[in-house]
């Protein structure tokens, strides 16, 4: 069994899914190449943002053909402003419409409601009640993400898209915290400590989109 | 005459460049700080090697094949006592004129594997023979540059020329160079603008002096890469509070705008084409142009165009360019890459086969990208 992962993000996804995968399934061994997979490996591939992840699936599905170790294909993209079910069907019509001779039950889309960083926002551990930060203060009293689900956030006024609000967000969450975090170096958030907070959330049923993605990864054999 | 190898180290700071080989187009690619412009300007300073500019603290080995494949090899130490912390680029810059120079500590050049220069310290052997003493900062290919035997190689070294896509257009005024001056006071062939002893801007102004059909060629290039272009031409220009001197100046006419425009006002990405262009036309065969960011203020109506007619090229041009672009990278075939990889000041290339290009289906741009990310 390997598993072919294509993330639409380039900076944050490819270094928080390898970080989580380790640690959810330790056993799969990370890949440079696709045509290194022969066991229990995995493939990991930026999609360079939406939609141009959508041009990347063609490829990537003659890579999964090309070597008959991978038996599932996990896509991962942000819903943004749409619906997480819309978004799934959206990609697998996608699949359906353009790779029709591609099996759609070894494909598992995980829709990021609405980002990654709404995902990471569900650490009750690093929101400060009383912040010095009078525009974080501003977005707490907006929607408190260690009470309300962050799945569930509505955009603020500041913003047009929800990715940008929620970076923000958590970023300033983290400078409260005296906490270094940039798309490129996630830091804290790929340590084990938060992931287990996340799924501590998950379990509580919010970031239910989160939580998904979790159960995949333990049922893969 | 193509520069086949190279490898350079600065001493001071121990950057180092492994050995890279290179073709007659080669795309160096890597991240952002990996080292492509320092490996374009260190190749540049060979150049001022030859012209006898003194390099404190750096040391090269180098080969190059002439068209007749006589073999150079060049190699070269010189001390770093004086030598400061910068880069060559930047050394290069600030001791030009400077007569505090570090001495060459080694050199040799061996033509077809015969060693013609040995050189030890002060100590130098032509052909197996002593020499007079000579200006111990300045190269002996400098200081013999006339001998029959090693003319065609300090030409070689001296046609070596970047293209810096941050140039001041207005640098560009071909009647302050001595070779055109020179020419354009009679008639010219073809050739003898290619072989002319000027810039390339130089020689454009000689083509259209001439009523070439290099001119023709080039200006019908640049039509069809911006149509809404009508003419170019190279004419002094008509407002002298401008310019008050017969300086011929570069112009376009464009299509229902009734001024001609001159050099100063042209955009980036058409003046980088034409510079492009002529290059492409107008250098001596033979010649070496290094490119850095090749992409730079080239616009999607351009890209294209400017690419294919350098990976269309037939002329006897060797290009190294570096380039961050997708359509630049997809379209230079892998086998023509050198991937940079850093480790510390250790720089290393690399082929795309080597670093497993090749390996996915997915395009080469995709494939690199998915190479340098963090694993």
């Amino acid at each position: 069994m390997s598993l072919y992962v294509l993330v639409e993000g380039y900076r944050t996804e490819m270094l928080l899914y390898p970080a989580w995968i380790e640690i959810l399934r330790p056993d799969l061994k990370r890949v440079r190449w696709p045509t290194d997979a022969q066991g229990l490996d995995y493939f990991l591939i930026s999609g360079e943002g939406y939609p141009q992840l959508l041009n990347m699936i063609g490829n990537s599905i003659l890579d999964i053909n090309n070597n008959n170790s991978f038996t599932h294909f996990m896509i991962v993209v942000d819903a943004e402003n749409d619906d997480e079910e819309h978004k799934r069907q959206l990609i697998l019509d996608h699949i359906r419409d353009h790779y029709s001779d591609f099996d759609l039950s070894r494909v598992f889309v995980v829709v990021q409601v609405r980002t990654i960083e709404t995902w990471l926002l569900a650490n009750k551990r690093v929101v400060t009640r009383n912040p010095q930060d009078k525009i974080l203060a501003e977005y707490l009293v907006h929607y408190n993400v260690s009470i309300h689900d962050p799945e569930f956030m509505p955009l603020h006024s500041y913003f047009d898209y929800h990715a940008q609000f929620h970076f923000d967000y958590l970023k300033r969450l983290f400078v409260e915290k005296h906490i270094c975090y940039t798309k490129i170096n996630p830091g804290a958030a790929k340590t084990k400590t938060y992931f287990n907070q996340l799924v501590n959330r998950s379990n509580q049923n919010h970031i239910t989109s989160f939580k998904k993605f979790v159960d995949y990864m333990a049922s893969l054999q | 005459m193509v520069l086949k190898s190279f490898e350079w180290t600065y001493m001071l700071s121990g950057w180092t460049l492994n050995k890279v080989d290179f073709r007659p187009i080669t795309l160096v690619v890597g991240p952002s700080g990996v080292g492509k412009t320092r490996l374009l300007r260190s190749i540049l300073a060979l150049k001022a090697i030859a012209y006898g500019k003194a390099i404190s603290g750096v040391k090269w080995n180098c080969l190059f094949e002439a068209d007749d494949s006589t073999q150079y090899t060049w190699e070269g130490q010189y001390d770093s006592k004086k030598a400061l912390l910068t880069t060559p680029a930047e050394v290069i810059d600030e001791q030009f004129d400077s007569n505090d120079h570090d001495n060459i500590k080694l050199e040799s050049l061996s033509i077809n594997g015969k060693q013609v220069i040995k050189r030890r310290d002060n100590e130098i052997f032509f052909n197996g023979k002593l020499t007079p003493k000579f200006p111990s900062h300045q190269s002996a290919v400098y200081v013999l540059q006339e001998e029959g035997i090693i003319k065609p190689f300090s030409l070689a070294l001296k046609s070596l020329t970047i293209i810096d896509q941050t140039q001041n257009k207005a640098k560009y005024i071909p009647s302050l160079d001595y070779g055109y001056n020179n020419l354009c006071k009679r008639q010219l062939s073809n050739q003898e603008i290619i072989k002319a002893d000027t810039s390339v801007f130089g020689k454009l102004c000689l083509a259209y002096k001439n009523k070439s059909t290099l001119f023709d060629a080039i200006r019908d290039q640049f039509v069809e890469i911006f149509p809404f272009v009508e003419d170019i031409k190279v004419e002094p220009i008509e407002d002298r509070n401008v310019v008050s001197c017969d300086v011929p100046l570069l112009q376009l006419k464009e299509k229902g705008v009734k001024k001609w425009v001159h050099q100063a006002y042209f955009s980036s990405g058409m003046f980088n084409t034409l510079s492009l262009l002529c290059k492409l036309s107008l250098s001596s065969e033979g010649s070496i142009t290094l490119i850095d960011e090749f992409e730079n203020s080239l616009g999607v109506n351009c890209i294209n165009q400017v690419s294919r007619l350098i990976l269309e090229n037939r002329r006897r041009l060797q290009f190294i360019l570096t380039s961050h672009h997708p359509y630049i990278i997809n379209n230079i075939n892998s086998d023509s890459w050198v991937v940079l990889t850093r480790k510390a000041g250790k720089v290393t290339p690399k082929s795309a086969n080597e670093i497993g290009i090749g390996n996915s289906k997915h395009d080469s741009f995709t494939q690199l990208i998915n190479f340098q990310s963090d694993f």
